[in-house]
Parts: structure tokens; C-alpha cells; sequence
């Protein structure tokens, strides 16, 4: 890893040596603000961690609930052999069984989306920390709406995508990303999803070959994406 | 009570303490902010690479080797290495150059006046150091440690032999820590 590769001297005592003795020489006071703004972004990197952690609590809760409901469901069904049953109840048990499922399916897709959405902040995050970041502000073509940024890893080739207000499509429709490098044709870097009124999205896509790329588009496509943009460019602008 | 060493510090970082990164921020800040201000030549710069550094100290306190690195160094390495990626994206050699060591004697917001005399005080004595190498000792140390270059690529710029560039660069590191063993370079 490079914070242990050698930087002066081969011995790593005397390298650190003469680093702390060239930071000691330049020592200087950072400004005030910087203090609370690098302590805010540690308190905000902990809750997003917690609520990783809590999507794995509510994973095992969801395992739990599921296991409950069909261990009563056995208890019932063995209940209904014993006894005398008419049609009527039967009807009754059946109804109550199909409500449970029901609420226990809406309650694994919400567990779902919720981890999708963690999952998705975290890749965010892991791009955030990235060792050589460049970014591009797209700005809307006339009279769209909507910005969006990209945040290149050079190292790794992975882009963390932000939209904010840009409007759902209809069914059918699909905003597509572009990676450019230079004067060639823009290559498919991933569809990006809106999925309602806030106009805000996150993704994060793998690039090939990241410190050549230029410029990021966003076009509207079919549903599925193109090979190449058909549709009306949305969003552009230059990798800085 | 006797206080956290820093390598204490990275530990209780690693769980989780955000108290702790407080703490190391208050300590090692006047050295991180000096080191990316005189690689990266302007306060903004500086501003981005150290609160980078310590959200990545934050995410990654619990790969610090103590058999490795000082905690000190760690820490430093990381700016540092930040630093310089974000000088070398942003074109900003010619600046870094300009870029000079000054005395600093005020507070931190949660520095003591003692430590500040201290830090001062070690800051006059490392930049006497400094002073006292031979000037192209200090010159091919300052391109290694603030630009990043490798001995092949400082040979190849200043058109000195790799051999030379290794020797002076090691030389000068000695004197330092020659130096340094008269008096403590940590107070």
C-alpha cells in the first residue's frame, strides 16, 4: 500500500523521521471551521455505517417474523385436523393465512429496497474515498431541468453518479449514462434510475480506462438502454 | 492522568470513538495543515486534503500497524500522499514551490498556551535543522518528501547521478536525526 512504501530513505524509522521533521518545520494553525466541518462529516459517515448495521438487524428480524408465521400456520393446520372443522371457518383460516402473507411480502420488498438503497450509499461512499477523485458537473441542455454530478476513481474505474432534480420518465423510457474520451463516441456507462417526484438518483457505474474519459452525458432512451445515444442529451459536462 | 498516546488514539478511532479523532485532530492538525499547506500551495487546497485525510483516518484507523509506523507518521503519510495527488491533478508544482515555512506562535482553538510556546519552539528548532544541511540535501529531501518524485525521476530532473540523489537524500536524513538525538524532536 503506498501510505508504506518508502519515501526518502529505505528504512521506514528514518523515513518517518524526516517527514515528521519537515511537517514539524511547516507546522501552521488550520483555520477554525475546519475543525467542525471534518467532525460534522465523521458524525454523518457514523449514522450512514448505523444504518448499515441496522439493515442487517432488520435482515435477521424479517428471518425471525417469517419463521413465527409459518410455525403458527403449522400449529394451525394441525389444529384444524383435530378438531371439527366447518367449510366456513376453513374459509376464515385460509383468509387470515393469505393477509399474513401479504403483509410478509410488503415487508421483505420495503427490507429490500431499504437494502438497496444502503447498498447503494455505501458503493457511494467507497468512491468517495477514493485515492485520485475527478469530478465532472453536468449542467442541463436548454430548458431542461435537473444537474448532476460524477465522481471519477482514476484507481479503481469506478463513477459515483448523483442526479437532483431530474424529472421521473414515462414507462418505457430509460436516462442513460455516457462516458466520453475525447473525440470518440460516447460508450454506455449504465442507466440511471428516478423514481419519483424528488428527481434524485445515485449510482455508481465501473469504467474502463477512467483517466482517459473527458466528459459524462445523460441521455433519455428506451427502456433497457442503447448501445449508442438515440434519444435527446439531458445533462453534459467535462471531467475537471 | 497520563494522555492517550497517539497510536492509543487510532485505536479507540478504529471503535468507533469520534471523540478520539477530536482528540488526534486537536494534536497532529497544526502538522497535517503545515505539510498539505507547503505541498499544495493555497489554503483551499489545504482545507480539502486535510478533511479528506481525517475522514479516511476515520474509515481506516483500524489498518494502523504499530509495527509499521508511528501513529504520527501514519497520519502524516496519509496527507501527504493525498497532498500531492491532488497537486499533481491540479497542475500546482509552481505554487507549491513559492510556498515557504512560517513560524505560526498562535493558539489552536484547543491548544494551550504552553503547547503552543512547544510547538513553536520545536517548529524554530527542526527549521535551524533544516537550515544547517547542505543545500542540495535540503533541496533533493524537500523534491522527495513534497513533490513525490522517486530518486530515478529527481536524478532525471536535475540531472544528477541516481547514486548522488540517493546519497544526499539519506545523508541529509541522517544529519536530521544526528540532530534530533542532542535534542528531542517530540517535547
Amino acid at each position: 500500500m503506498r501510505e508504506h512504501e518508502p519515501i526518502g530513505v529505505d528504512e521506514t524509522p528514518l523515513d518517518d523521521l524526516a517527514l515528521e521533521a519537515l511537517a514539524e518545520a511547516h507546522a501552521t494553525r488550520p483555520p477554525a471551521a475546519l475543525r467542525e466541518a471534518i467532525l460534522a462529516a465523521v458524525r454523518a459517515d457514523a449514522q450512514v455505517s448505523a444504518l448499515a448495521r441496522s439493515r442487517r438487524r432488520w435482515r435477521v428480524v424479517g428471518s425471525i417474523a417469517a419463521v413465527l408465521v409459518l410455525g403458527l400456520v403449522g400449529l394451525l393446520a394441525r389444529g384444524v385436523q383435530r378438531l371439527t372443522v366447518t367449510g366456513a371457518q376453513l374459509a376464515a383460516l385460509s383468509h387470515d393465512f393469505a393477509a399474513l402473507e401479504g403483509q410478509l411480502a410488503a415487508e421483505r420488498n420495503r427490507l429490500v429496497s431499504l437494502q438497496e438503497t444502503v447498498d447503494a450509499q455505501a458503493q457511494f461512499l467507497r468512491v468517495l474515498d477514493g485515492v485520485q477523485l475527478r469530478s465532472a458537473s453536468l449542467a442541463p441542455t436548454e430548458g431542461r431541468p435537473g444537474r448532476a454530478r460524477v465522481l471519477l476513481d482514476a484507481e479503481s474505474g469506478e463513477a459515483a453518479v448523483v442526479l437532483a432534480g431530474v424529472p421521473p420518465l414515462e414507462p418505457g423510457k430509460t436516462y442513460e449514462l455516457w462516458a466520453i474520451r475525447g473525440k470518440n463516441a460516447p460508450e454506455p456507462a449504465g442507466l440511471l434510475a428516478v423514481a419519483d417526484a424528488s428527481g434524485a438518483a445515485l449510482h455508481v457505474a465501473p469504467i474502463k480506462a477512467p483517466s482517459e474519459v473527458t466528459a459524462f452525458a445523460v441521455s433519455i432512451e428506451p427502456a433497457g438502454g442503447s448501445p449508442s445515444p438515440t434519444g435527446p442529451v439531458v445533462l453534459v459536462g467535462a471531467v475537471g | 492522568m497520563q494522555e492517550a498516546s497517539d497510536g492509543d488514539l487510532l485505536v479507540r478511532i478504529g471503535d468507533g470513538d469520534e471523540r478520539a479523532l477530536a482528540a488526534l485532530y486537536d494534536r497532529l492538525s497544526p502538522l497535517a495543515y503545515g505539510l498539505a499547506l507547503r505541498i499544495g500551495g493555497d489554503g483551499d487546497t489545504a482545507d480539502d486534503v486535510v478533511q479528506e485525510a481525517f475522514l479516511r483516518i476515520w474509515r481506516r484507523a483500524d489498518r494502523y500497524d504499530a509495527s509499521r509506523n508511528t501513529a504520527r507518521a501514519w497520519v502524516l503519510r496519509l496527507v501527504r500522499n493525498l497532498a500531492i495527488d491532488r497537486a499533481r491533478s491540479a497542475g500546482a508544482r509552481s505554487r507549491a514551490e513559492q510556498a515557504s515555512a512560517k513560524e505560526v506562535t498562535s493558539t489552536t482553538q484547543h491548544e494551550g498556551p504552553e503547547d503552543a510556546a512547544a510547538r513553536a519552539e520545536r517548529g524554530r528548532n527542526v527549521r535551524a535543522a533544516l537550515d544547517e544541511l547542505p543545500a542540495e540535501q535540503r533541496r533533493m529531501i524537500e523534491i522527495a518528501y513534497f513533490e513525490g518524485l522517486s530518486h530515478a525521476e529527481i536524478a532525471a530532473r536535475e540531472q544528477t547521478p541516481l547514486g548522488t540523489v540517493k546519497t544526499r537524500i539519506r545523508d541529509g536524513v541522517l544529519r536530521l536525526r544526528a540532530r534530533f538525538e542532542r535534542g528531542a524532536l517530540h517535547a
